[in-house]
């Protein structure tokens, strides 16, 4: 496996089991500096140092607050070797003289990367609100992906058919995982009807609160008419693992993460599991937050 | 009301909002800062900053303002429709993403142009700060800034035009403080209070010598305005010169446009919509007949019997209306008969009016433009004006007066202590504006003063 050893190391620093810091550190910075050195070779210093730098310092914050908070829940390892990876594959493409929009793509890929992880380590503030309020909010930066494409958006807790309930927990985070899911539902159920020889097929995600439906907690689940998963769904939540075409792969394991982060849990199913309308054929997810106390 | 042209910065991230505010102030140009709050309550994210007092010309906003993982351009589009919704510029504006997603602006751009619902919203043009060159880079940030402005043309000439007409402005108070200073004896202690003083009695001399001193008390804003106007539009012509030369290439040459942009045009130069402040005897305001009072048709007959017809149709035949080019009189009832007020100018600056003029009129459905015209003549005779087609209320119109039927009124009578309106008069709908009151008052007055040639 590709730099197996280093890879190694650098979880074991993240993880908090090696104190040996200067490893890591010196092997990105080197690999930084190389590519530094390559983007001048090429005269690509106009186009590319900008980028490289933000990308440096956006990694050695995020690694530094992973290291120095320790922050329960989050493993971001995977994520830092993407980067560190991606940075040698960003500086192999400069030295074959890729077409430069394959280098500016990989680039931007590492920046992607970095700022969509970002908000995982600030400081996110527990908040105790309403979770009616917060799909609301969700729906409406959507409504115009769900008007352009036609898509049937039902929530039952705005017409107060269901019950509203409070969660505690960091709100952007939870906005951002229901966001990765609304977004492949958005995706598939647009393919299925591009695609789908069903004359009648439209489009229809549904999020429905489970107030009770859990012991753990309540939950929401968030269905579509979609084709449902291609993978199976153990491998779904693994990074860098996906079937949509231009993903990152990273949807559903950010869900994951921030799930466990505030010791609740995702589970991918089937509506049907759920006793749930049997219209929704597609995707089913769900994201179980604790109990409040 | 203050409504200043300004430039608006949003980000979610305090510290990148700091560098972009604080480039402004090292390149001189005032801006807004917002930071962009992604609260449940916060439906657009800067429902906290209050927008009223300024116009934004220029908006500079953070591309990925919720803190998206899947940062895609649909995803990224959603809060910048909402921002702009909110802000609500109803005019020309530029906006700018500062971003470290450069690669994305372009898919986001044709997102907003495809999807925003309500098109005039849309910026003249939109570009991009890439933070990945710029965020560490400040000198190069400022160099950016410095240039949005002149990027467009077009925007550049319309920014600087509102610029100059804040700087004649200034121009012309400054000159008036200069004027009103004090002499350099003026005891120190009182010298800010004389030079006010001296201020606020050149404003009053200016406002009342303007309209008079009845009409100033009544309409002290407008009095002070209209004193003022002449330097302001002095200072205007001797200030630095646009730059319109530079975006309007066509400034000189032949150019046309649609029957549509010209009635909308007429309207923007002849037409004031009225909104319920215009009195109902403010010069140049057109009264339709008051609907409730002519439903009756005892009320009819009154008021054709005072101004000396059978019916109205004998107004409308004798003065705008071709019968003979009519087959279905259907079409006559989008027609409105009313009156507009032709008080002689001096007047109405004086305060002097004992009774006021109005002038019997129809606003007319363009539609009947042919069943106006008599023979090759657009009028029936020479005591008709009829101004251009304008737009009003979405549809084409145009209106006609007859100076033969004036009648001398008061819009509100006392009566037992009591202020009655004048019953024929119905709510204003517009106000011509001075250009054309000032054409149409030429127009009455050489019809009335016409002199009587006998000839063989």
């Amino acid at each position: 496996m590709l730099h197996a050893e280093q890879r190694d190391s650098i979880t074991q620093v993240i993880k908090g089991n090696k104190k040996d810091e200067n490893l890591p550190r010196n092997r990105f910075e080197d690999n930084v500096s190389d590519l530094r050195q390559t983007i001048k070779k090429h005269g690509l210093e106009k186009e590319m140092s900008g980028k490289l730098t933000l990308i440096e310092q956006e990694f050695l914050q995020m690694r530094e607050v992973t290291i120095n908070s320790g922050i329960a829940g989050i493993n971001l390892a995977v994520i830092f070797h993407e980067v560190e990876r991606g940075v040698d594959e960003l500086n192999e493409s400069i030295k074959r003289s890729d077409n430069y929009d394959l280098i500016i793509k990989r680039a931007e890929h590492l920046s992607k990367l970095l700022e969509g992880f970002a908000p995982l380590l600030k400081r996110n503030e527990q908040k105790t609100f309403s979770i009616k309020s917060l799909i609301l909010k969700i729906k409406d930066l959507s409504q115009h992906r769900f008007e352009h494409h036609n898509v049937i958006f039902s929530c039952p807790l705005f017409d107060d058919l269901e019950q509203d309930f409070k969660i505690k927990a960091p709100v952007g985070l939870i906005q951002a995982a229901i966001n990765n899911i609304l977004d492949n539902a958005i995706h598939w159920t647009r393919i299925k009807y591009e695609t789908s020889v069903e004359k009648n097929y439209k489009p229809a995600i549904r999020i429905q609160g489970l107030p009770k439906y859990f012991p753990e907690g309540p939950a929401i689940a968030i269905l579509d008419n979609g084709y449902g998963f291609n993978i199976p769904v153990n491998e779904a939540v693994k990074p860098f693992k996906t079937t949509r075409p231009g993903g990152m792969g990273l949807g559903l394991y950010y869900v994951e993460q921030v799930m466990e982060a505030i010791n609740g849990k995702l589970i991918i199913c089937k509506s049907e599991d759920l006793d749930l309308s049997e219209a929704y054929t597609g995707a089913a997810l769900v994201l179980v937050f604790r109990k409040e106390n | 009301m203050i409504k200043l042209p300004s430039v608006l910065i949003i980000d979610d991230i305090l510290d990148e909002l700091n560098v972009i505010r604080d480039s402004f102030a090292k390149i001189g140009l005032p801006c807004l800062p917002i930071q962009y709050s992604n609260d449940l309550d916060n439906a657009s994210g800067i429902d906290h900053a209050n927008l009223e007092k300024i116009t934004p010309r220029i908006i500079i906003t953070d591309l990925n303002l919720t803190e998206l993982t899947t940062i895609n351009a649909a995803n990224l589009a959603g809060p910048i429709l909402k921002l702009i919704n909110k802000i609500d510029i109803q005019g020309p504006y530029l906006l700018y993403f500062w971003s470290k997603n450069s690669a994305t602006v372009q898919e986001v751009k044709n997102i907003i142009e495809q999807r925003i619902s309500n098109k005039n919203l849309l910026p003249l043009s939109m570009g991009i700060l890439d933070k990945a060159d710029l965020l560490h880079d400040h000198s190069k940030l400022e160099l950016a800034l410095d240039k949005i402005i002149s990027e467009n043309p077009l925007f550049e000439s319309i920014f600087n035009w509102e610029c100059r007409i804040n700087s004649a402005a200034q121009n012309t108070i400054n000159s008036l403080y200069k004027l009103t200073s004090p002499d350099s004896q003026t005891n120190p202690e009182d010298y800010v209070k004389i030079h006010s003083e001296k201020i606020m009695n050149v404003l009053a001399l200016i406002a009342n010598e303007t309209l008079g001193h009845q009409n100033a008390a009544q309409y002290p804003s407008k009095s002070v305005d209209l004193g003022l106007l002449p330097v302001l539009s002095d200072s205007l012509q001797n200030i630095e010169s646009g730059t319109w030369n530079r975006s309007i290439t066509k400034i000189g040459e032949k150019t046309n446009v649609d029957d549509e942009m010209k009635a909308k045009l007429n309207s923007f130069y002849h037409i004031e919509i009225t909104q319920d402040a215009h009195s109902k005897s403010q010069r140049g305001v057109f009264l339709p007949i008051n609907e409730n009072y002519a439903s009756n048709k005892e009320n009819i007959d009154k008021m054709c019997s005072k101004l000396g017809v059978e019916n109205f149709n004998e107004i409308l035949a004798s003065e705008f209306i071709n019968f003979e080019r009519i087959g279905n009189q259907d079409i006559l009832k989008n027609l409105k008969i009313g009156f507009v007020e032709l008080s002689a100018e001096c007047d109405h600056a004086q305060k002097k009016i004992k009774l006021h003029r109005y002038v019997i009129s129809a606003l007319i459905p363009e539609i009947l433009s042919e069943h106006c015209k008599f023979g090759r003549r657009i009028t029936k005779h020479d005591g008709i004006y009829r101004l251009p087609t304008f737009e009003f209320n979405g549809s084409k119109f145009f209106l006609m007066l007859s100076f033969k039927y004036q009648i001398g009124t008061k819009d509100i009578f006392l009566i037992n202590s009591e202020n009655i309106e004048h019953k024929w008069f119905g709510n204003p709908l517009f106000r011509l504006r001075d250009q054309i009151l000032s054409d149409i008052s030429f127009k009455c007055s050489q019809y009335s003063s016409r002199p009587g040639i006998v000839s063989f």
